[in-house]
């Protein structure tokens, strides 16, 4: 296997001409040689298709040969070092000229090996068809303490009526790459969402694009916390809690897991998993809810509610970031404070970041009154090496 | 449905396996047809290989004929589907309708607009057979692609284009540029609409030229034109006909 | 009759601080179209411009999410209780 090229010209002398697409420039798409892209796939059914158990043609199931053209179509761009991992085990061959990221059959094994500049691909059938989540982070800084907050999150939805066809596969595969390419070339950002709707009677897709959402309430960077230090000091000193929210959102990687932690009268600390209906959301309305339980989480409000019923106080709101850092985003601003007045003023929020399946770092954020923003604890950032994973089983 | 079982007897001749060919075969033979025949005399090169993605360094470097290069590359991930090679140059409408004429299904997206017309010119030519084949006509060319289905009644490619350019003006994608993932995803698209026909289903590219550029795709409907060739031939087993 | 619509903190200031009110109604759009004659603003603060139930509110119809059910078509009576309640939700 030969190394991936960096030096336009010798891209040139290589594949000649035909990489001169108007519009793009040869040193971008040289520089794609340092990019990394992982592909996982998710919502698949035991015989390899989400819907139902109809028979499906000899070969791979449609959601590994959609990741196989996404990621075949990225090493024919340039990319210079992919990965793939798929939960049904089967490999596929390593395309030509790039640094294959191989570490395991296992996606959290294999997204460590990848450092930022960093694209995870997470390819899923859905009920109408597959979705896939783009998440780009683009610098090293931060990376391993979980703070980086500059990661690009987009949903793609192929939307055919019916769980991802046979004949859509490569189709869905090879629309994802360009994308993801477009956007590194400086063609086309990734928009918030892209959606494709194939009408029944077998018409043009529709498209819709959503750009970037506003509103919401500000985010101060992690780096400048300025609360004092306490919930999240508070927690870490209570193992069980904390060690139980570790190993909750660890298991529910790549997606998003949240939940919440309930005070009550004697001050004793509960932490109470809840399910990400996210997903459920989506399945309905990829329309309104366009993102999945790949980047998003949306609690199950009735079980909060039927737990503060009991008398508990509601002290924190947790969920987790795969592959991304322990930041306070845009979003997780917008849903918590939608017209900027926050929903649960008393209320902290943890977010945890999750990196290769493996928590690395913890914030602890609350409203800030007078800043009128989202601030955080100071002592928010990279867990204390006590906190990785084996040894706060071990301290319970 | 019994979508699977109609495919797995089914034949789709793949004329040209180059950057839409080789997303074309692999749809194909992802979704169950039963026989590709796959047309195309060139060999691999190492410059066909950022858009024409199921070839491998190795092939390149053994120059390898493509069509037992892709045969390979499918029948390892798709063992029931039979495979045909035919390492040739095909020489006009004659000699790919002989090709044609057993398959229920075309799909051209080779460089050479003179295949195009052909392909055009040989399913005109089985209008008249018990089971006209329907074909999907593919180009790509920098970030943008069409295709166009011609099917057993209707417009014809030569509806929308009255003749081959002169060979001087084509500019391939060997001196004009194409960008990788564009070319696998007009291939597949290209591909899909065939597929959908095959299995009955309805598909936008039925009589119409399917355009895709900057991510979005559009359908141009093209009617029979008034002096193309296609008038004469009246649809055998169909009461459809042409509008005027 | 009467259908009970339970209101969340944040929109309290708008119904005088209380917690439940009591509107009629055969469908949850009806019982909301009900609330904003009661307490006008109501409406455009769990609805919006498209006439769906605003991204981060959800509404439930008993114990269910209306998006899951008929949305603001869900019929409705006397033994339903409408709970109108802000999402928790986010993401990366």
């Amino acid at each position: 296997m030969s190394a991936p090229a960096h030096d336009p010209a010798q891209l040139l002398e290589r594949f000649g001409r035909q990489l001169l697409v108007p519009g793009v420039e040869l040193a971008r798409q040289a520089a794609l040689a340092s990019r990394a892209v992982v592909v996982t796939l998710g919502g698949i059914g035991p015989n390899g298709q989400a819907g139902g158990p109809d028979a499906l043609p000899e070969g791979a199931p449609p959601i590994a040969t959609a990741a196989e053209a996404c990621l075949r179509a990225l090493a024919g761009a340039g990319y210079g070092r992919l990965g793939f991992a798929s939960p049904l085990g089967q490999p596929i061959e390593a395309p030509a000229g790039v640094e294959w990221l191989k570490d395991a059959g296992n996606a959290a094994s294999l997204a460590r090996t990848a450092t930022p500049p960093l694209a995870h691909v997470h390819l899923a059938v859905r009920p109408y068809g597959a979705s896939a989540d783009v998440l780009i982070t683009e610098s090293k800084d931060g990376w391993e303490a979980g703070e980086a907050h500059d990661a690009t999150v987009s949903t793609v939805v192929f939307d055919a009526g019916a769980p991802l066809a046979a004949e859509d596969a490569v189709a869905f595969g090879a629309l994802v790459a360009r994308l993801l390419t477009e956007h590194d070339l400086g063609l086309e950002a990734l928009p918030a969402s892209l959606q494709l709707r194939w009408p029944e009677d077998g018409g043009a897709p529709e498209v819709s694009r959503r750009a970037p959402t506003e509103g919401g309430a500000e985010v101060a960077p992690l780096a400048k916390a300025t609360l004092a230090p306490g919930l999240l000091a508070e927690l870490q000193a209570t193992p069980t809690v904390f060690g139980a929210i570790l190993d909750h959102v660890e298991r529910e990687w790549p997606d998003e897991a949240c939940g919440f932690v309930l005070r009550h009268d004697d001050g004793r600390l509960e932490a109470v998993a809840s399910r990400n209906l996210q997903d459920r959301y989506h399945g309905v309305d990829p329309v309104s809810s366009w993102r999945t339980s790949r980047t998003a989480f949306q609690l199950d409000a009735r079980l909060l509610q039927r737990r503060l019923d009991e008398g508990a106080e509601l002290a924190v709101i947790y969920h987790s970031h795969s592959e991304a850092g322990a930041y306070f985003s845009a979003e997780d601003a917008r849903a918590a404070a939608p017209d900027g007045e926050p929903t649960h003023p008393a209320t902290r929020h943890l977010v945890v970041s999750v990196l290769g399946g493996v928590a690395k770092a913890a914030a602890m954020f609350a409203f800030d009154g007078e800043a009128r923003c989202f601030a955080a604890e100071r002592g928010s950032g990279t867990l204390p090496a006590g906190w990785r994973r084996g040894s706060h089983g071990a301290a319970r | 449905m019994t979508s699977t079982r109609t495919l797995a007897s089914s034949s789709v001749v793949i004329v040209g396996c180059g950057g839409l060919g080789v997303p074309a075969a692999w749809t194909c033979a992802a979704a169950g047809v039963g026989r590709l025949i796959l047309c195309d005399d060139d060999a691999v090169e190492v410059s066909n290989l950022h858009r024409q993605v199921l070839y491998s360094e190795s092939d390149a470097a053994a120059s390898r004929a493509k069509v037992v290069a892709l045969a390979d590359a499918l029948q390892r991930r798709f063992p029931h589907v039979e495979l045909v090679p035919v390492a040739r140059r095909l020489v006009g409408s004659d000699d790919l309708r002989a090709l044609v004429a057993g398959a229920d299904g075309l799909l051209e997206g080779s460089d050479d607009p003179c295949l195009k017309f052909a392909a055009c010119d040989a399913l005109l030519a089985l209008r008249g057979a018990e089971r006209p084949p329907v074909g999907v006509i593919a180009a790509a060319i920098g970030r943008r692609g069409q295709y166009f289905g011609q099917l057993a009644t209707g417009a014809c490619f030569r509806c929308l284009f009255e003749a081959p350019p002169p060979a001087a003006a084509v500019a391939g994608c060997r001196v004009a540029g194409i960008l990788g993932p564009v070319a696998l995803e007009v291939g597949a698209f290209a591909a899909r609409s065939l597929i959908r026909l095959l299995k009955g289903q309805p598909d936008a590219v039925a009589g119409a030229l399917m355009r895709l550029q900057s991510g979005r795709l559009d359908r141009v409907a093209v009617t029979v034109a008034a002096d193309c060739p296609c008038r004469a031939l009246e649809p055998r087993h169909s009461g459809v006909h042409p509008r005027p | 009759m009467a259908i009970r619509i339970k209101i969340p903190t944040p929109l309290r200031k708008m119904t005088a601080g209380k917690d439940v009110v009591e509107v009629e109604g055969n469908n949850v759009g009806d019982a909301l179209r009900a609330l904003e004659a009661q307490h006008p603003g109501m409406w455009t603060k769990i609805i919006d411009d498209a006439g769906k139930v605003r991204r981060f509110i959800n509404v439930y119809a008993g114990d269910e999410d209306i998006r899951f059910l008929e949305g603001l078509g869900t019929p409705v009576d006397a033994r339903t209780e409408i709970s109108i309640i802000p999402a928790i939700a986010g993401g990366a």
